[in-house]
């Protein structure tokens, strides 16, 4: 691993957690900016390391500081939401693979990859929703439920963060590359 | 608005205790052996040992009981709707009734397990988290995800790459917000407008941020490799972690407890609540 390579991926582990903080007020749910930031990273990292990226924000929030949208700590596995947050890891790597796929940056590669990331979110997210209301809450939810209170409040939210990190990702892999060729 | 200013590190209070002193390794497997007994455990009665071996952690690491109340504040409002859910949603025998809500027996008993199990899933992790530092926890973590060959071929980079994300999350924090301030100044209206618009309106904030965040990974990158980073194929630890005597002790201690107070539940029939 090269050092460059060293200090991108932490770039990635911090913009990570700082979308986390940037949060838009919204209803029903606020929105945080944070997958925008996951997707990015798989958009701008080789795959294996977007996925490296976000493992270590996870290990980073578990060991106690505070980059996770509640806060930090061992004790958010239990969070009914924590799934969402281990669903980063494929989601970066199946878009980072996806967006090398692509021999441009264009607006709709982009939103192919970003979409396919924010479903792999959702996977992670409802699954791990259903087994924690299962299991810790003690009441199972059935399909329709899980989905309502999972997925469908979250949409029109994460549909205009699938819109605007396409934009932003091809606005800055463009700019980037571009700052790379001059060099 | 300074979104950035409740971030305060950790919970870690240091102490010098038998608890403190103990390996990281040791103490995540230990708490991961607690959550499982705590998940088996479905009698009432059965809490009470798991109370007692709470007690004599705290007292054994030298805080107070005050600390690990103030870790449960954040679970408050699960456990709350976990006991109300279980409480009203459990079909059995009716105990009070109003209008369409039945609270049952089945409930009371279902809601409390359930209270009783996440406070204690909370406790003991808390208390991990108090008598850890977040660089022993992480180097734990690190240990532990070293078992994926990937993760061990890269191990020093991935802890330099750590280092790097703790030291640089306030800074890269601070300049959001310097960047949040200038676009308002330059007219940027960030709380009104439909989602779209205000969607759209991050991105004089990002396009910023992200340029300024890869040119600092450049510099970085550039400043480490002319003080010889990477030249060393292996590089040493600061601080190694060592796996003791009294480590082990402690892990084989607590999976002796935990496994007696699990064969006990399910094979003792003497519970005086049921």
């Amino acid at each position: 691993m090269n050092t460059s390579n060293v200090t991108k991926i932490a770039i990635f582990v911090i913009l990570t957690s700082i979308g986390a903080f940037l949060k838009i007020p919204f209803f029903p749910v606020p929105l945080t900016l944070q997958t925008l930031f996951v997707i990015l990273s798989g958009i701008m990292l080789e795959p294996r390391d977007a996925a490296l990226s976000q493992t270590l924000y996870i290990t980073i929030g578990l060991s106690g500081i505070p980059v996770f949208a509640n806060g930090g700590g061992i004790s958010y596995i239990l969070s009914p939401t924590f799934g969402y947050i281990v669903g980063f890891i494929p989601a970066a790597y199946v878009v980072g693979k996806l967006s090398k796929q692509f021999t441009s940056p264009s607006i709709l590669n982009m939103l192919i990859a970003a979409t396919i990331g924010t479903l792999l979110i959702y996977l992670s997210g409802l699954l791990y929703l259903y087994i924690n209301m299962k299991y810790i809450i003690g009441k199972e939810l059935d399909i329709y439920h899980t989905l309502l209170y999972g997925c469908l409040i979250f949409l029109p939210g994460d549909a205009t963060k699938i819109i605007a990190s396409a934009l932003i990702g091809s606005k800055v892999t463009i700019r980037v590359f571009q700052r790379n060729a001059i060099r | 608005m300074s979104i950035f200013s409740n971030i305060s590190f950790g919970q870690y209070v240091p102490v010098n205790s038998f608890i403190h002193r103990l390996d990281p390794r040791g103490k995540i497997v230990a708490l991961f052996l607690l959550m499982v007994g705590v998940f088996l455990t479905v009698r009432l009665d059965f809490f009470i040992p798991w109370g007692i071996l709470l007690l004599t952690l705290i007292f054994l690491s030298k805080l107070s009981v005050r600390f690990v109340w103030k870790g449960l504040k954040p679970v408050v409002f699960l456990v709350v709707f976990a006991f109300v859910l279980n409480l009203f949603l459990t079909p059995g025998r009716v105990i009070w009734q109003w209008h369409f809500l039945k609270m049952t027996e089945e409930g009371l008993s279902m809601g409390t397990l359930i209270i009783l199990r996440i406070f204690f899933l909370v406790a003991f992790a808390s208390l991990l988290t108090l008598t850890t530092s977040p660089t022993e926890l992480t180097s734990g973590i690190e240990y532990l995800l070293s078992l994926v060959p990937y993760v061990r071929r890269n191990a020093q980079d991935i802890a330099m790459m750590m280092s790097i994300a703790i030291r640089f999350i306030p800074t890269l924090a601070q300049e959001t917000d310097k960047i949040i301030k200038a676009q308002m100044a330059r007219g940027v209206d960030f709380e009104s407008g439909n989602i779209v618009r205000r969607m759209k309106n991050y991105i004089p904030v990002l396009v910023p941020l992200f340029v300024g965040a890869f040119r600092r990974a450049d510099e970085l990158a550039i400043a480490m490799e002319s003080r010889c980073y990477g030249s060393v194929s292996k590089r040493s630890k600061l601080n190694e972690l060592r796996f003791n005597f009294k480590d082990i002790m402690f892990v084989v201690s607590i999976t002796t407890y935990t496994a007696s107070v699990i064969v006990l539940s399910r094979f003792l029939s003497i519970g005086f609540l049921n």
